[in-house]
């Protein structure tokens, strides 16, 4: 997955996203302002955005993507199934949350949140750390 | 759509037919479970390339132990929609090569689309709704949340 | 104000603990507790009547769908869609945190219930 950047008011994020299902829709249009990677960008931190369903059979790629990227890693649970399983949450498939396997740092409800919460969302994160 | 009800001994023979008789583009193969009738049953969908499908063809089969003759030979689109009725709703295909699961972990211990598998998460939660308001203790019989009854689940995927 | 898919709120003084909402909802994200009291406006020597109090309500805004049923369901307009967007205020960093209880739920505009009736289309 093309890996983009954004810039906030004190950190540069390196973000990456994982959209497993519909929310995809959203997260393409949210990402779209945002530039590609270039190798000699200058990145405070790695965001793995995930939305979507996370199944039991997509998990493994999931964990892999997050143990292979460098810290300092972050992971954004974007939309009502990244965060707990959404209405899918009674499903033998389905992961019921990403925050059961991963530690997550911030979730963001909806079904779908809007698109510009994507941005807003790496916002969120940056003044989380900032004020940590 | 209409319903082609064929006997399972001639499923085989049928789909060579139809076949043969220019229905070569395959439009799905799934089963359905019918408790009433205390039978599976499969439903083939299958077109002349171009058409729009107006038939399904459907047989029954037994619920215990269903087994029924593979068609991924002759429409190679058999092959991913055999595997997942087979792991989906518990039926051999007799003569697919290739019969290992589709979408499911291995660890699904029922076919969970079978009408009377529960899934497990939600008949041990707490349904918010089994309360009756103004009780601090649940009445003696007890609400049940849309759709669920206990009695006729096997609660195991 | 009234946008479907935004946050849900509750005007608690309205609420009659009649578990419709929590029994429709579709992935189970509300619940609510009730006790019944006797009926201060039961008439004076008649049986005394019974009224449910609401103690607590909570929706789980991460498991919620955002579809509306329980707004649409509530035969006492007590639900209503807030306009608030559910990610934009509570992107949150726990997830414990996206459960809300009726204190949160209840909403400062519905302080003037002229609007909560314009929100259900009563007006």
């Amino acid at each position: 997955m093309q890996r983009q950047v954004w810039r906030g008011a004190q950190r540069v994020f390196a973000v990456e996203s994982m959209a497993l299902a519909c929310c995809a829709a959203e997260v393409a249009q949210g990402c779209a302002q945002l530039d590609s990677l270039t190798d000699d960008a200058a990145i405070d931190g790695n965001v793995l955005l995930i939305s979507g369903t996370v199944s039991v059979g997509a998990l493994p790629t999931v964990v892999a993507r997050f143990e292979a990227m460098p810290e300092p890693k972050y992971v954004v649970a974007f939309g009502a199934c990244a965060t707990s399983g959404g209405p899918y949450w009674d499903s033998y498939s389905v992961i019921p949350g990403i925050g059961t396997v991963l530690p997550v740092d911030l979730v963001v409800p909806g079904c779908p949140p809007r698109p510009d919460l994507v941005q807003q969302a790496l916002r969120e994160l940056e003044k989380s750390l900032e004020e940590s | 759509m209409s319903d082609d009800v064929i006997l399972v001994e001639d499923w085989r023979e049928n789909a060579l037919a139809l076949h043969a008789s220019g229905h070569t583009w395959f439009g799905g193969l799934t089963a359905i479970d019918n408790l009433a009738l205390g039978r599976l049953e499969v439903v083939l969908v299958v077109a002349p390339p171009g058409q729009i499908p107006t038939t399904q063809w459907r047989t029954s089969i037994d619920r215990i132990a269903p087994s029924i003759d593979s068609l991924s030979d002759i429409w190679a689109g058999a092959l991913f929609a055999e595997r997942e009725t087979a792991e989906m709703f518990g039926v051999d295909f007799i003569g697919h090569p290739d019969l290992r699961p589709l979408l499911l972990p291995a660890a699904v211990a029922s076919p969970p689309l079978r009408a009377d598998v529960g899934l497990v998460r939600r008949s041990e939660a707490d349904w918010p709704g089994e309360v009756e308001p103004g009780d601090d203790k649940p009445k003696r019989r007890r609400n049940r949340a849309m759709g669920s009854d206990d009695s006729e689940w096997v609660t195991s995927v | 104000m009234n946008t479907p898919r935004s946050l849900i709120g509750l005007e608690a003084s309205k609420c009659t603990s009649c578990m419709l909402c929590v029994r429709e909802c579709p992935v189970w994200c509300i619940s609510l507790s009730a006790h019944s009291e006797p009926d201060p406006q039961s008439p004076p020597g008649g049986r005394q009547r019974m009224v449910n109090v609401l103690d607590e309500f909570t929706i789980d805004f991460g498991v919620c769908m955002y579809c509306g049923i329980c707004v649409d369901v509530c035969p006492f307009d007590a639900l209503a869609w807030h306009g608030a967007d559910a990610g934009e205020k509570l992107a949150v960093a726990a997830r414990d945190e996206l459960v809300h209880d009726k204190e949160v739920l209840g909403l400062s505009v519905f302080d003037d219930l002229a609007v909560v009736d314009e929100l259900n289309g009563e007006v």
